[in-house]
């Protein structure tokens, strides 16, 4: 019975640990987009992730800076192991103490001083900065792994050595290294790992040119995240796995007494060939990529003459692009897939790097640092007014942008850039309810009022936006308020209404909406149309409406940072963004990205039945109450942080609970430390 | 003795002291070393023993004085550089390296063919008696045969001198008896000179030719193990050189001491008149009587069986004598202790202060 209890909590706890990764794996196989869903198996996503280029770029990058970073780390570190340990004692613990610190540190404090050093020291942000970093951070685990390994040596070996007719230098490295070989591999595959892993001094650190893996995969996350993410990991972890099967099997091997020899050799031998295959696996890929990417490519003559294409070639010329992720058309390796970034490349002899990011604030937050040089970046309609408004984004030349003239006239002087001087809209979309038909009974209740989200019918049925604006929004527009409002009187109104509304709701939400609603959790929800109708494709009932009380209309438009000053530079962007408004690239986009198009052109070249979608373009009077939102006042922005952050709470912050909580654990930092040290001396004085 | 043969080392007034310390190491260590010797540095920990081993080696450099090899300075003679080689106190031989590997380091440094690298091999580990042990890894080896590859790593290189510290410390009495008389042999077959570091004077005794005894930086006595024995030089050798009963007396006149509230005949002569001394008397040399006015009386405090005999502390006069005796004695019994003339050493008094006093807790006190 005891041996019972005791399998099953050893089962629970490998559930609780491995089920995460099983349904990971399970879903890299689903051809369903919804994680939900079982849509039959593919090696689709696989075969899409080896042909998507900012991935795999994003791959490459981490590897890199892993390998630079962990080989320079490791010697660093080592060299630094072996001058800690020969210094004086005092000075040894000085300088020991000093460099664990940054392992103390919150990766955040480091993340953010080592941005503000290298903004001072002028040094631009890209792969030197993010190798740089990561030195930083790896050096520290080197260190603490090969420090103990030279404590635990004899002393005597190194004199052992020299006694046999070794110099100093022949001693170093026939027997010192050999002897703490074992730490210094540790910290290197410890360096690896981190840094692979490290997402948030990478974030503040990478500048525009070098995206690590993390970057991006968290760069999608605007958007659902795509089951290519699933294969990635899946690989990764399946590559971790074989890298700790190998080294598992060479310790066992090893720890038998007899024939040590040949074993380790064997175990080499393995780690060998599977690194030969995983690179054999790569090349493959890359080579499969390559060969795809040459093909889909469009005539020339496809593209209007109104600008010289060809009037940067083999100028060497760069654009920074920084996008949201997955918001641009790519090559999955599909017949007909059209790979926006290249074809612009192979058109115009420009290169381009092509960055991805995941919120506007993040935008907002890297611009505003500096380091950053981007060249065309695509913020969404407010935190463009925002750029406007703090002079961070230029006056376009429209001369150099003929194919503005296909933009929709009823997105001309929009509200967030009211002399049409700064931004070229790139898509748009509106918020809109999306309810399970089976669930709400569309004639005993109006669906097209954001009052249902309030009715208590639905109480634990309703999801709600997982973010203050939108969810203002909503309660503003059930009040008839203005969005860009700063009427205190008017925002707490709306605040009530959000604290009124709390009970009933399921869950605050973002990327998770498309489970939930495809999975048939939850019967209503407000989110936006364009994912609204991706998740109609995979469940039937779902049904998508505009509530007639007006809704939040948003445009993301493609603007040139006040920062490119090069007249050349700038004209490249604008030639980019030209090319962006071209018809057949704007149709391509749009229809990867599936939202809607303010470009008249790509519109009409629309299939008809997405066309005549009401889903992606209702007529104008359904959105005749629609608003786009605008900068907010400071004041305003501070009022709605805070109501959305006191209605989120549910007991209401302690606002001495951080600081005590602060004091405490450097108290406790403090004892351990004085605690140590009394001990050692006590030891010596024995 | 091996006086007469070729100096190989002198230490002529060496001295040195450790960085953090005030108190040397080392003062004014005279010592010549020769062909083919075996010298033991014998003392307790601390006398500066190892330090002398690894001025040797050219692992430590003095502050003061010259080391002579074959007649020539080499203070600054890397270790590398020196036809020396050393077993160190636990082996330090490579663990990542297997036997053959760790023996071959020193030819293969010095860029030996591997022909013959492999023939040197062989034949030390013949003669350490390891045959077949080539491939095994360090961590498979008992402490013996640990011991054994550090001294087959060592003497591969055809070294002048090998130096050993304290080699057969970590090995279990039984092994080190063993080892004891493999060392003296391979030293006697390889004949070259050893210069071995102790602090354990049987070992000392049993294998030198000379021993070197040191305290507190300085030599007190270089001899042949029977000299060092019979004729120890002063208090602080009697006692660390096997037990001793140490006393103070008086010196009456040429062979006439006083001790212990009696006077003695001695076989000892020249100190002045009325001299305090430190008598020595063995051990041994005591003979346990029925108690009677023609020797020395006392009380037997305790009685312990040490294999070979019985120890037997005899509080006499207000000291604690050591008797060793073959036959046993009764707690609380009054006995008497003889000895003859021979058996009593006379000392000039040390100018240190007394190492060892026995106490009737039996042992050592400070």
């Amino acid at each position: 019975m005891k041996k019972l209890y005791r399998r099953l909590y050893i089962g629970l706890v490998f559930t609780f640990l491995y089920a995460p990764i099983v349904v990971l794996i399970v879903n890299s196989f689903n051809q369903s987009k919804s994680r939900s869903k079982w849509g039959g198996f593919t090696l689709d996503w696989y075969s899409k992730l080896l042909t998507d280029e900012t991935i795999l770029s994003s791959l490459v990058t981490t590897l890199i800076v892993a390998l630079v970073a962990s080989v320079v780390a490791t010697v660093l570190g080592t060299a630094a192991a072996i001058g800690i340990f020969n210094m004086k004692k005092r000075w040894r613990s000085v300088i020991l103490n000093t460099s664990y610190l940054p392992i103390m540190n919150p990766e955040i404090v480091t993340g953010v001083s080592l941005l503000l050093l290298f903004v001072f020291l002028n040094i631009e942000l890209g792969y030197v900065t993010l190798i740089l970093s990561h030195i930083a951070f790896c050096v520290p685990y080197v260190i603490l792994n090969v420090l103990p390994k030279l404590r635990q040596m004899d002393k005597h070996l190194v004199e052992a050595a020299l006694d046999l007719g070794c110099n100093r230098t022949q001693a170093f490295w026939k027997v010192t290294v050999p002897e703490i070989m074992p730490g210094i591999v540790t910290g290197f595959l410890m360096s690896i790992t981190y840094s692979v892993d490290d997402f948030v001094i990478s974030y503040f650190t990478n500048g525009s040119s070098a995206q690590t893996l993390s970057i991006t995969i968290f760069s999608m996350t605007r958007r659902k995240v795509s089951p290519k993410i699933n294969a990635l990991s899946t690989l990764i972890f399946v590559v971790v796995l074989i890298v700790l099967i190998v080294m598992n099997v060479r310790d066992v091997q090893k720890s038998k007494p007899k024939r040590s020899h040949t074993s380790s050799k064997k175990g080499t031998v393995i780690l060998a060939v599977v690194l030969l295959a995983a690179v054999l696996v790569s090349c493959v890929a890359v080579g499969f990529m390559l060969n795809r990417s040459s093909e889909n490519t469009l005539d020339s003559g496809t593209y209007s003459d109104s600008v010289d294409w060809d009037m940067f070639r083999d100028k060497g010329i760069t654009l920074n692009v920084y996008n949201w992720g997955e918001y641009i058309s790519i090559n999955e390796g599909e017949d007909g897939d059209f790979d926006t970034v290249s074809e612009f490349e192979r058109l115009t002899g420009i290169n381009v790097e092509y960055r991805t990011f995941a919120s506007n604030e993040e935008l907002y937050a890297k611009m505003k640092t500096g380091g950053f040089n981007y060249d065309v970046i695509i913020p969404s309609d407010y935190m463009a007014a925002r750029f406007i408004k703090e002079g961070m984004i230029q006056r376009l030349d429209f001369d150099n942008i003929p194919n503005y003239s296909y933009i929709d006239q009823k997105f001309h002087d929009p509200v967030y850039d009211s002399e049409n001087a700064y931004t070229v809209p790139y898509t748009w979309g509106y918020v809109g309810i999306i309810y399970n038909t089976t669930m709400v009974d569309t004639e005993k209740y109006d669906v097209e009022s954001w009052d249902i989200l309030w009715n208590e019918d639905f109480a634990k049925n309703i999801l709600m936006f997982n973010n203050s604006r939108d969810a203002f929004a909503i309660a503003q527009f059930k009040n008839g308020f203005s969005v860009n409002t700063a009427d205190q009187k008017e925002l707490e109104i709306a605040a009530a209404d959000l604290r009124t509304q709390k009970p009933l709701v399921q869950s605050y939400v973002m990327d998770e909406i498309f489970d939930k609603m495809i999975g048939g959790e939850a019967a209503l929800a407000p989110y936006y149309a364009g994912d609204a109708v991706t998740m109609m494709e995979d469940n039937e009932d779902l049904d998508f409406v505009i509530p007639k009380e007006g809704t939040n209309r948003f445009v993301d438009v493609m603007c040139i940072p006040a920062t490119v000053t090069d007249k050349d530079q700038k004209a490249a962007a604008e030639m980019f963004i030209n090319f962006m408004c071209e018809t057949e690239v704007a149709l391509r986009n749009i229809e990867y990205i599936c939202y809607s198009t303010p470009h008249t052109g790509a519109y009409e070249l629309l299939d008809e039945e997405t066309k005549n979608d009401e889903n992606f373009y209702p007529s104008d009077e359904k959105l005749a109450k629609a608003e786009a939102f605008n900068v907010l006042p400071d004041s305003a922005t501070k009022t709605i942080d805070a109501l959305w952050t006191d209605i989120m709470s549910n007991t209401g912050t302690i606002p001495w609970l951080t600081p005590v909580f602060l004091v405490a654990c450097v108290g406790i930092a403090v004892f351990i430390n004085v605690y140590r040290s009394r001990k050692n001396k006590r030891k010596n004085e024995m | 003795m091996s006086n007469s043969k070729n100096k190989i080392i002198e230490l002529k007034n060496v001295s040195m002291t450790f960085r953090d310390s005030d108190t040397p190491v080392l003062n004014n260590i005279s010592l010549d070393i020769h062909d083919n010797e075996f010298v033991t540095l014998l003392g307790p920990s601390g006398c500066g023993k190892t330090t002398t081993l690894r001025i040797i080696g050219g692992f430590a450099t003095p502050d003061k004085g010259d080391l002579l090899f074959n007649g020539k300075r080499i203070n600054d003679v890397p270790p590398y550089k020196r036809q020396v080689n050393t077993v160190f106190q636990k082996y330090a031989l490579f663990p990542h390296l297997n036997v053959y590997d760790n023996v071959a380091f020193g030819l293969r440094i010095s860029k030996v063919p591997e022909k013959e690298i492999k023939q040197r091999v062989a034949e030390m580990l013949e003669i350490v008696d390891l045959e077949g042990f080539e491939r095994r890894s360090i961590d498979q080896l008992s402490g013996g045969q640990q011991q054994r590859i550090a001294i087959a790593r060592a003497l591969v290189n055809n070294p002048k001198i090998l130096l050993l510290d304290e080699p057969l410390g970590a090995l279990d009495l039984k092994l080190r008896k063993e080892m004891q008389i493999e060392l003296k042999k391979i030293q006697q077959r390889m004949s070259i000179t050893f210069v071995y570091v102790t602090h354990d004077q049987e070992e000392a005794l049993t294998m030198s030719d000379t021993v070197v005894v040191m305290n507190k930086g300085e030599i007190q006595q270089i001899g042949t193990p029977q000299d060092i024995y019979n004729e120890p030089v002063n208090a602080f050798v009697a006692d660390f050189i096997g037990e001793s009963n140490i006393l103070p007396g008086i010196m009456h006149r040429d062979y006439l001491v006083e001790f212990a509230g009696n006077n003695f005949d001695c076989v000892d002569g020249g100190f002045d008149e009325m001299e305090p001394v430190d008598v020595v008397i063995r051990p041994e040399d005591i003979t346990i009587v029925p108690a009677s006015d023609e020797v020395l009386n006392g009380v037997v405090e305790t009685v312990t069986f040490k294999g070979v005999h019985y120890e037997i502390v005899v509080n006499a006069y207000s000291d604690y004598w050591i008797v060793h005796s073959t036959k046993s004695a009764n707690v609380g019994e009054v006995v008497g202790l003889s000895f003859t003339p021979e058996d009593i050493h006379i000392m000039k008094k040390s100018e240190m202060p007394k190492i060892t006093r026995y106490t009737v807790g039996q042992g050592e006190e400070a």
